[in-house]
C-alpha cells in the first residue's frame, strides 16, 4: 500500500524569487488517514 | 520510495492534464495525486526512474505557469537517459511535446534534444553517447 508522509514544511524565496520548499516528514498514514486528517482527496494514480 | 533530496516542482494551469502528458509524453508515471475542492493539485509525485516531479496548480500566489509569462520560463528540467533517447523524440513529438532542439551529439559526449510541454516548461533530455567523454 501507499503511504503517505505527513510533512513540516517551509517555502522560502531566494533574492531572484524562485521558490524553494523545505520538508520534513513527521509522520507516515495511510491515504484513508490522511484524507482523514487533511479534508482532502488523494489519488495513486490518474 | 521516498522523495529524493531535491524535486524540481512546476507550476501548471491544468496540473492533471500535465501529468498525463508526462505519462504519455515522456513516460513518467503518477504516483501521487493530492487534490483540493474544485479540482487543483496541491501536491503531487510523477516518477521517473528513482528520481520525481512535483506538479501542482493552478499557481497562486507566486508561482506561474509559463502560460502566465508570455512563454518564458524561469527554470529548466533536464533528465539523463541510459538508453532511447532518439525514440523518447518521436514519443514526446507525437505526443504535442514541441521540439525545440532535435537530438544531436554534444562535445562533452551526450546526446540532447530539448522540449516544451504544452504549457511552456522546458525540458532537455540526454544520453551519454560516448563514455569517458566527460571531464
Amino acid at each position: 500500500m501507499t503511504l503517505i508522509d505527513l510533512e513540516q514544511v517551509f517555502l522560502a524565496l531566494s533574492p531572484d524569487g524562485h521558490i524553494w520548499t523545505f520538508a520534513m516528514t513527521v509522520e507516515t498514514l495511510t491515504p484513508a488517514q490522511w484524507d482523514k486528517a487533511s479534508g482532502l482527496t488523494t489519488r495513486t494514480r490518474l | 520510495m521516498d522523495l529524493p533530496p531535491i524535486s524540481p516542482l512546476l507550476f501548471y494551469r491544468d496540473p492533471t492534464g500535465a501529468l498525463d502528458f508526462l505519462e504519455r509524453a515522456f513516460g513518467f508515471e503518477t504516483r501521487l495525486i493530492v487534490q483540493v475542492e474544485g479540482g487543483g493539485v496541491m501536491h503531487s509525485e510523477s516518477v521517473f526512474q528513482d528520481h520525481v516531479v512535483i506538479v501542482v496548480g493552478p499557481p497562486s500566489h507566486s508561482g506561474a505557469s509559463p502560460l502566465d509569462l508570455d512563454g518564458r520560463q524561469t527554470g529548466h528540467v533536464h533528465v539523463q537517459l541510459s538508453d532511447g533517447i532518439d525514440a523518447l523524440c518521436e514519443r514526446a513529438r507525437a505526443t504535442g511535446a514541441r521540439i525545440q532542439r532535435e537530438p544531436a551529439d554534444q562535445p562533452y559526449g551526450d546526446r540532447v534534444f530539448t522540449c516544451l510541454d504544452p504549457e511552456g516548461h522546458s525540458w532537455s533530455f540526454g544520453q551519454t553517447m560516448q563514455a569517458g567523454a566527460r571531464p
